[in-house]
C-alpha cells in the first residue's frame, strides 16, 4: 500500500468519526439509565447498556395525556409518506424528461420559475397556503398533506430529474422519433430503465425530507394524521419536567429508522456502474 | 405540434408555480406595506415596515449571519463533499461503510441531533470537558458560549448534516463518467488528479449546479437547526432570518414585519443568484 | 337499494345523536408535562362528568399551538377552545370578533367581583367577557438549595446588592451562584425581578402598567441594568440554550444556589419528590417583597355556528371558572386560583405566601410583560434584555436609553 493510499484511509477515517460521533452519543445515551446520564460522561461507554428507553419510547412515553408513546405517529407517517414520494417523484422525473428532451416552448422560463421558487421559504407560503387548501376542502386531511408535500416537493424533484435528463445525448430520444415513439412510450421504454440512479437520489431526497418534515405536517395534516416527527416533538421538547434524554434519544432513533433503512438498503445502487454517459459535459 | 403532450404535462406544474409560489410570495410582498399584525390588514400604509426592519438590530445581526452561514455552508459541504466523494470513487475497501456514515445525518431529525451537537458544543460538558479531563486545563473551546462565534457552530452542525448528500450526488456522477476515458488517459499518462481536475469534475458541472442550488435552499429553509443548536444565543448572536420571520409571524403576531423581512430575505437570495443564473444560461444558449 | 339507504340514514342518526348527547369540545393547548397533563386532566374530567367530551389537542410549545389554533381559525375549522397567555394578544383575537363573548355566564358566576382588577381588563373587550382565566402564576420567585444556603449560614438577600454580596461567598465555596439557561425569555424572567426591586414596586408598575417612558429612563431602570451585568458574572459555563428545567436541575442537585422563575418551577420539585421550604427553598425574589407578578393562562372560544359547539364552549367556561375545579387544577399546575375567593388552604407552602401578597389588594398585583404589552413590544424588549445581558460592550446607559424608547413607542 503506497504513503497516499495510507493517508487517504486516515482522512476517512477521520472523517467518518466527524460523522459518527454525533449517533454515537445518540446510541450510547439511549442505551443508558438516567442516573448514569446525570453522573457520566456524555462520551463514556453505557455501563450496563439496555433497551428499556427504547421499549417506553415506543409504547409508553407521554405526549400530552396520553401515553401511548411514539407509535402512534408511525402509521401515520406512512401513510403520508408513501403517496407523497411516489407522486413527487413521478412529478419530478415526467417534468423533468418533458422539459429537457422536448423543451417546448417556454421551458427555460418555467424551469428558471421553478428554480426560483425552491428558494422562497416556507414561512413565507404557510398563511396563505392554509386559505388556499381550506378553500378547496383539503385543510387537515390526509390529501391536503400529500398535496402540500407534492408542491413543495415540485421545484427540487424537477430540477435533478432536469440536469439528468438534459446530461442525456439527444441521439437518444432523436433515434426513438424516428421508429414512431411517443412522449409516453420513449418515457416508459427508454428514459425510465436508465434512470434509475437518479431515481435512487430523488427517493432518497424525498424519503428524508418528507419523513422528518415537522412544520409541514404540524400544519397541514391536523390531528387525525399528525406525522412521527410531531409525536417526537411532543415527546423531546416537553418543557416541564426533567429531560428523560435516553427515552428522547431512542424516540429519535426509532423516527429515523425508516430512511436510514432506505439509505442502507439502496446504497448498492450507487456501486453499480451508472449508464455510460449519464453525465455529459 | 410535437411537444403537445410536454406542453400538457407541464401544464399542471406551471399553474401551482405560479399560484402557490409566486401568487404566495406577491400576498407577502403585498402584506409587507401594510400596518398587519395579528391578522393580515390589507391598508397601504407604505415602506414603514421597512424602516423599522433595518433599525432593528435584531434584523441586521440575522441577515448578516445568512450571508456569513450561506457561504461558508455552501463552500464548506461543497469542498468536503466532493473530496469525500473523489477519495470513495479511488476504489477504497469498505466503501459501504463510509457511504452509509456519511449519509445518516439527513436521515436524522434535528430535533434531537442538535441536542447531541449542543451537548457536543457545550464547554461544561462536550468536548471542551473531555480534552480538559485528559490532562490539558488549558484547552478551550467555548465558540457556543462566544457572540462571535456561534454562527461558527453552525455552520460546523451544517456540514456534518449535508456534506453526505453531496458526496453521494458527486459519487454517482464520478461513476457514470465514461471508463473509455480514464483509459485514454492512462494511455497517455495523465496524472490522476488531473484528469479529476481538467477532465472529470468539469464533466460533472450540472450535477455541481444541482448540488449548490440544493445546498442554498437548505440555507434559506435553516430553521431547526438554529432552534435545537443554539436558539439563535447568546443573545441573537446566531440568529438567522428564517427564525426571525417565524418568530414575528407567531409569537411576537407581527406579520407585517415577518412579510417585510421575508421579502428582504427572497430579494437577496434573487439578487445573489442572478449572475449565477445568467452564466449558466449563456452557457447553455452557446 | 332502500335498505342499504336506510340503514345508512340510521347510521347516521345514530352517529348525530352520539354526538348531540356527549357535547365534544377540541381544545388546544400546550400543557404536555407530568405536572401539566394531571392539571388539564381535571378539566377534562370534570367536563366529561357533565355531559361534554373533552377532545385533547395537545401541541408542544406555546409558539406552535398558537400557530395552529390560528391556522385553524384562518381556515374556517376553529378549535373550540384554546389557550392563550393573557394579555394584549387576546384581545387582539377579539377585536377581529372572533371570540364568543361570555357576558351572561360570567355575570351568573359573579366573574368580575372575584377577579384582580388587571385580569378582568385583559379579559375584556370593548366591556364585553372574551376569556376565561384559569390560573395566577407567580413570575417573581427565587428558588434556592437550602442546603448551600444553610452551609454557607445566608438567608433570602432581600435586596439585590445584599444577593450580589452573598454570590461572591457562594462562588467562593465552589458553587453557582446564579442558575439560568441562555434562552431570551429566561433572561427577561431574571429581568422583570431585577427591575422590580431595582425600581421599587410602583414605578415598575407605572412603567409596565402606564407605559410611563420618563421613568423607563430613570435611574431605577439603570440600576437594574448595572444589577443584570453583575448577574451575568455570576452564571456557570453551560449556560447557552439550556432548558429552564435543566438548569433547575443544579439547584435540585445542590450544584446551584438559586435560580429565578415563577412558580412552575414548583412543578420540577414535586416531580423530584421535594418538599418546599424543606428540601428546597422558595421566597420571593430580592427587593419584590409585597408585590406578586401575575402571569395567567386563559381559555378563549373562537365562534362557532354549530349549536352543538356552543353548547360545549358555554360548559366549558362554567367547568373552569368554578372555584372547587381551580383549586383542584392549580393543585397540579402549582399557581394560586384565578379567582380570589376559592379556597386554597390545601395549596403548598409557597403558594400560601403567594396568596397572602395577592390578597393584599391590586397595589400588589403586578403585571408581567404579557399582560402590559402587545406580543411586538414584548418581543423588542426580549431583544433588548438578551442583547444586554449577553454582551460585554453594551454599556448600562446605552441599555437604558434603548428601553425607554422602546417605552415610548409602545402605543404605538
Amino acid at each position: 500500500m503506497s504513503v497516499g493510499r495510507i493517508g487517504l484511509y486516515i482522512f476517512l477515517a477521520g472523517a467518518a468519526l466527524f460523522f459518527a460521533i454525533p449517533l454515537l452519543i445518540v446510541v450510547m445515551t439511549s442505551l443508558k439509565p438516567m442516573d448514569e446520564i446525570r453522573a457520566g460522561s456524555i462520551f463514556a461507554w453505557p455501563m450496563a447498556p439496555g433497551f428499556a428507553a427504547w421499549v417506553k419510547a415506543w409504547s409508553s412515553a407521554c405526549t400530552g395525556l396520553a401515553c401511548n408513546g411514539i407509535q402512534v405517529g408511525f402509521w401515520n407517517s406512512f401513510q403520508i409518506l408513501i403517496p407523497s414520494v411516489v407522486l413527487s417523484v413521478s412529478a419530478g422525473a415526467i417534468n423533468g424528461y418533458a422539459l429537457a428532451q422536448w423543451k417546448p416552448p417556454g421551458a427555460n422560463m418555467l424551469l428558471t420559475a421553478l428554480m426560483l421558487g425552491a428558494f422562497i421559504p416556507y414561512q413565507v407560503i404557510l398563511y396563505p397556503m392554509v386559505k388556499i387548501m381550506s378553500n378547496v376542502g383539503l385543510y387537515n386531511s390526509l390529501p391536503g398533506i400529500v398535496a402540500i408535500h407534492i408542491i413543495f416537493g415540485l421545484p427540487v424533484m424537477t430540477l435533478i430529474f432536469r440536469n439528468f435528463y438534459a446530461g442525456l445525448p439527444d441521439e437518444l430520444l432523436k433515434a426513438a422519433r424516428v421508429d414512431g415513439a411517443g412522449f409516453w412510450r420513449i418515457f416508459w421504454e427508454i428514459m425510465l430503465p436508465i434512470s434509475v440512479n437518479i431515481l435512487v437520489v430523488a427517493v432518497i431526497l424525498q424519503v428524508t425530507g418528507i419523513w422528518n418534515d415537522y412544520l409541514l405536517g404540524l400544519i397541514f395534516a391536523g390531528r387525525e394524521y399528525a406525522p412521527m416527527t410531531v409525536q417526537l416533538n411532543l415527546i423531546v421538547n416537553s418543557q416541564m419536567g426533567e429531560q428523560e434524554h435516553n427515552v428522547n434519544m431512542a424516540a429519535t432513533l426509532l423516527t429515523a429508522l425508516p430512511p436510514l433503512l432506505v439509505y442502507v438498503a439502496s446504497g448498492r445502487y450507487f456501486v453499480r456502474g451508472i449508464t455510460a454517459g449519464a453525465v455529459k459535459g | 405540434m410535437r411537444s403537445l403532450a410536454a406542453r400538457l404535462v407541464l401544464s399542471p406544474t406551471a399553474l401551482i408555480t405560479l399560484v402557490c409560489f409566486y401568487g404566495c410570495a406577491v400576498w407577502t410582498a403585498y402584506i409587507s406595506l401594510t400596518r398587519s399584525s395579528f391578522f393580515p390588514n390589507y391598508e397601504f400604509s407604505g415602506i414603514a415596515q421597512y424602516t423599522r426592519l433595518f433599525s432593528t438590530e435584531r434584523w441586521n445581526v440575522a441577515y448578516a449571519n445568512m450571508f456569513i452561514f450561506g457561504v461558508l455552508l455552501v463552500a464548506g459541504a461543497l469542498a468536503l463533499g466532493i473530496i469525500l466523494a473523489l477519495m470513495i470513487d479511488r476504489n477504497v475497501r469498505g466503501e459501504g461503510f463510509f457511504r452509509t456514515i456519511m449519509l445518516y445525518p439527513l436521515a436524522m431529525s434535528f430535533i434531537v441531533t442538535g441536542l447531541a451537537w449542543q451537548w457536543v458544543l457545550s464547554p461544561s460538558i462536550g468536548v471542551q470537558h473531555f480534552v480538559r479531563d485528559l490532562g490539558f486545563p488549558d484547552f478551550t473551546f467555548d465558540w457556543v458560549a462566544r457572540q462571535d462565534r456561534a454562527i461558527y457552530t453552525l455552520v460546523f452542525a451544517g456540514v456534518w448534516h449535508q456534506a453526505g448528500l453531496i458526496m453521494a450526488i458527486m459519487l454517482a456522477g464520478l461513476r457514470g463518467v465514461d471508463r473509455d476515458i480514464w483509459k485514454a488517459t492512462r494511455i497517455e499518462g495523465i496524472p490522476v488528479w488531473r484528469v479529476y481536475l481538467g477532465i472529470v469534475l468539469p464533466m460533472l458541472r450540472p450535477l455541481v449546479v444541482t448540488c449548490v442550488v440544493l445546498l442554498s435552499v437548505a440555507v434559506v429553509k435553516s430553521y431547526d437547526l438554529v432552534v435545537a443548536m443554539t436558539g439563535g444565543g447568546p443573545g441573537f448572536a446566531s440568529d438567522l432570518p428564517g427564525k426571525f420571520v417565524v418568530e414575528f409571524s407567531f409569537e411576537r403576531a407581527n406579520i407585517g414585519q415577518a412579510s417585510a423581512a421575508a421579502v428582504v430575505m427572497l430579494g437577496s437570495i434573487f439578487a445573489a443568484l442572478a449572475p449565477y443564473f445568467y452564466i449558466e444560461m449563456r452557457r447553455k444558449a452557446t | 337499494m332502500s335498505r342499504t339507504r336506510t340503514a345508512l340514514l340510521a347510521l347516521a342518526l345514530t352517529a348525530a345523536s352520539g354526538v348531540a348527547s356527549a357535547q365534544p369540545a377540541d381544545v388546544i393547548h400546550w400543557w404536555t408535562s407530568g405536572g401539566e397533563s394531571k392539571a388539564v386532566n381535571v378539566f377534562a374530567t370534570e367536563f366529561d362528568a357533565r355531559g361534554g367530551k373533552w377532545v385533547d389537542n395537545a401541541v408542544v410549545g406555546g409558539p406552535a399551538a398558537r400557530a395552529a389554533a390560528l391556522n385553524r381559525i384562518a381556515g374556517g375549522n376553529p378549535p373550540a377552545a384554546t389557550m392563550w397567555n393573557v394579555g394584549v394578544a387576546v384581545r387582539q383575537l377579539a377585536e377581529q370578533g372572533m371570540l364568543t363573548e361570555l357576558d351572561d355566564i360570567a355575570k351568573a358566576g359573579k366573574w368580575v367581583e372575584n377577579l384582580p382588577p388587571l385580569i378582568v381588563k385583559n379579559i375584556s373587550y370593548n366591556g364585553h367577557i372574551i376569556a376565561v382565566p384559569v390560573d395566577l402564576h407567580g413570575g417573581n420567585w427565587m428558588f434556592y438549595s437550602k442546603k448551600i444556603y444553610d452551609e454557607l449560614k445566608i438567608q433570602p438577600a432581600k435586596n439585590w446588592d445584599e444577593f450580589l454580596i452573598q454570590a461572591e461567598k457562594i462562588k467562593a465555596a465552589g458553587y453557582i451562584p446564579l442558575s439560568i439557561g441562555g434562552q431570551p425569555f429566561q433572561e427577561v424572567w431574571l429581568w422583570l425581578p431585577v427591575l422590580l426591586g431595582s425600581a421599587g414596586k410602583e414605578d415598575f408598575k407605572k412603567i409596565y402598567a402606564d407605559h410611563d417612558a420618563k421613568l423607563a429612563a430613570g435611574p431605577g431602570v439603570k440600576k437594574a441594568f448595572e444589577v443584570m451585568r453583575k448577574l451575568a458574572a455570576y452564571t456557570d459555563a453551560g449556560r447557552p440554550n439550556r432548558k429552564w428545567n435543566d438548569s433547575l436541575l443544579l439547584v435540585q442537585n445542590n450544584k446551584a444556589a438559586s435560580q429565578f422563575l415563577g412558580d412552575w418551577g414548583k412543578g420540577e420539585f414535586a416531580a423530584a419528590g421535594l418538599k418546599p421550604q424543606i428540601d428546597y427553598g422558595c421566597a420571593m425574589a430580592p427587593g419584590n417583597d409585597g408585590a406578586y407578578m401575575m402571569n395567567v393562562d386563559v381559555f378563549a372560544f373562537p365562534k362557532s355556528k354549530n349549536p352543538t359547539t356552543i353548547a360545549a364552549q358555554r360548559k366549558l367556561a362554567e367547568v373552569m371558572m368554578d372555584p372547587a375545579v381551580q383549586v383542584k387544577f392549580n393543585a397540579f399546575k402549582g399557581a394560586l386560583p384565578a379567582r380570589l375567593d376559592a379556597d386554597t388552604g390545601a395549596l403548598d407552602a409557597c403558594a400560601q405566601i403567594g396568596k397572602a401578597i395577592i390578597d393584599g389588594g391590586p397595589a400588589n398585583q403586578m403585571p408581567n410583560t404579557a399582560l402590559a404589552f402587545s406580543p411586538d413590544v414584548d418581543g423588542q424588549i426580549t431583544d433588548l434584555i438578551t442583547q444586554y445581558f449577553n454582551s460585554t460592550t453594551m454599556t448600562a446607559e446605552a441599555a437604558t436609553a434603548a428601553f425607554a424608547k422602546i417605552i415610548a413607542n409602545a402605543d404605538k
